[in-house]
């Protein structure tokens, strides 16, 4: 068997004493496409935040390709901050997309993906302007390459995000309700983007409330409650055939919010 | 109104004018260095450099310049540093505005998203990268406003350093009316040349202002 490109293993986090998390177990597959969905304050997106720490779980493991992902381990099995040095590495090769974008307003679109190229990965400057050019391209924008992010679209600020993260060459890629900030009729673009990407075979772990995306996208659908996975599978069964009553509840209420 | 006191005093006036321009500039560059190292302690999350930089900010905002320069001027000198007037006038300009401008970069900073601090972590940035590179220069433009207005004072402030003894352009306003018994005039004159400067940095205020919101 391979290894997964992410495994989680009894992963909890409080805030406080409030308990976010609480002993999730999730793996995704290299090439596998996974979204996370459950109702708001389930937890969802802190566990993927977990994924690349930009949230520090307390309890449990984050494993990305094997390693072991802000701790290490010292020769009795306690746990001890990671070297910043090490998290950084491990870091650049996960990509992560927000909700709000977090483009850089102060950069043009262009810049926003060649920078992180110059200063992460050292790239020369006519090297990365280069390659951010060409991911650019990639996401149907390299008429916007000089246009400042507030100039630009919601739909088209989440696409140069994508470039932005692509440009890295991660091995996997967070998205965090990539599609919840913007204008209903820009969501497809940004989906479409994901789509190709998935189709890809890029490794992918989605929090999303895109429901007809996750059901013709995902590998696996994992619902999230009370910072517990209460149900995992391919969407068919999660959708249409799961047992679990919040599941149901959650899906018939998002079916009837939907309907007109 | 006696119009040959104008003509008579400019020379001297543009001189002090230049004095106090060039305290000024060098009390606002140092107190921009200070300021800026004060704000990262202050928002560093370390508990060591927070301290610091809050008791700094606390006694060099609480002190008054004129103090402050009286203590730099005649303690130091007491225990034996001889302090040049010219380098207890900055550095007095230059601590006090340190501890302003260390807390207007602290506000813009806290306005700064904080997404946008975490794109640059997710993406494998360092510490240094992810302030020079992403933080600082978003603060710096929204302080500008804030600094201008700082910068502003400080210049008016500067009047000050003349309890050490040296000649800048409110001391010898104050010159030129005792020797020619028209004080009227000599302060209208010394007041004028205050507001070409502080017009002159408004102005560029502004230019710097639209020059970094272009594209945002």
């Amino acid at each position: 068997m391979t290894v997964p490109m992410i495994a989680m293993r009894a992963v909890g986090k409080s805030f406080g004493a409030h308990q976010v998390l609480r002993g999730v177990d999730l793996d995704v597959a290299p090439s596998e496409v996974v979204c996370l969905i459950g109702p708001s304050g389930s937890g969802k997106s802190t566990l993927l935040r977990c994924v690349n720490f930009l949230e520090p779980y307390d309890e449990g493991e984050v494993r990305i390709a094997g390693e072991l992902i802000g701790y290490d381990l010292d020769s009795e099995g306690e746990r001890r901050p990671m070297a910043p040095s090490r998290l950084r590495a491990m870091r650049r090769e996960i990509g992560m997309v927000f909700q709000h974008f977090n483009l850089w307003p102060h950069m043009t679109a262009l810049e926003n993906v060649s920078e992180p190229l110059r200063r992460v990965r050292g790239l020369p400057k006519g090297e990365a302007t280069d390659r951010a050019a060409a991911m650019l391209r990639r996401v149907g924008l390299a008429d916007k390459a000089g246009a400042h992010p507030l100039r630009l679209s919601g739909g088209q600020q989440q696409r140069v995000a994508i470039a932005r993260a692509l440009a890295m060459q991660p091995r996997l890629m967070l998205f965090d309700e990539p599609t919840s900030a913007l204008d209903p009729e820009l969501v497809g673009e940004v989906l479409e983007v994901m789509r190709a990407l998935a189709a890809e075979g890029m490794t992918m772990l989605i929090v999303t409330h895109e429901m007809g995306f996750a059901a013709h996208v995902a590998s696996r659908i994992a619902f999230i409650d009370g910072g517990r996975i209460l149900e995992s599978g391919p969407p068919r069964r999660v959708f249409h055939e799961s047992a679990e009553p919040r599941v149901r509840q959650f899906l018939q209420t998002y079916h009837d919010r939907n309907a007109f | 109104m006696r119009f040959s006191v104008f003509s008579h005093s400019f020379g001297y006036l543009a001189h002090a004018a230049g004095v106090t321009l060039a305290l000024s500039l060098a009390g606002i560059a140092l107190g921009f260095v200070i300021g800026m190292a004060v704000c990262v302690a202050r928002l560093s999350g370390k508990p060591w450099p927070e301290r610091l930089g809050a008791a700094y900010v606390s006694v060099f905002r609480g002190v008054p310049l004129l103090v402050l320069l009286l203590f730099i001027y005649y303690f130091l000198a007491t225990v034996g540093l001889d302090v040049p007037a010219l380098v207890a006038a900055i550095g007095g300009l230059s601590l006090s505005s340190g501890a302003y401008q260390a807390e207007i970069l602290r506000g813009a900073l806290n306005a700064v998203p904080r997404g946008q601090g975490e794109a640059a972590v997710a993406l494998g940035y360092g510490a240094v990268d992810r302030w020079r590179r992403i933080l600082l220069p978003q603060a710096v433009r929204i302080s500008v406003p804030p600094l201008i207005n700082e910068f502003i004072l400080l210049i008016k402030a500067s009047s000050l350093v003349s309890v050490v003894g040296i000649a800048e352009l409110t001391r010898v306003s104050m010159n030129i009316a005792s020797m020619t018994y028209r004080p009227l005039e000599a302060y209208l004159a010394g007041g004028f040349f205050y507001l070409v400067i502080n017009l002159t940095l408004a102005g560029l205020g502004s230019l710097a202002e639209r020059r970094l919101a272009r594209g945002a």
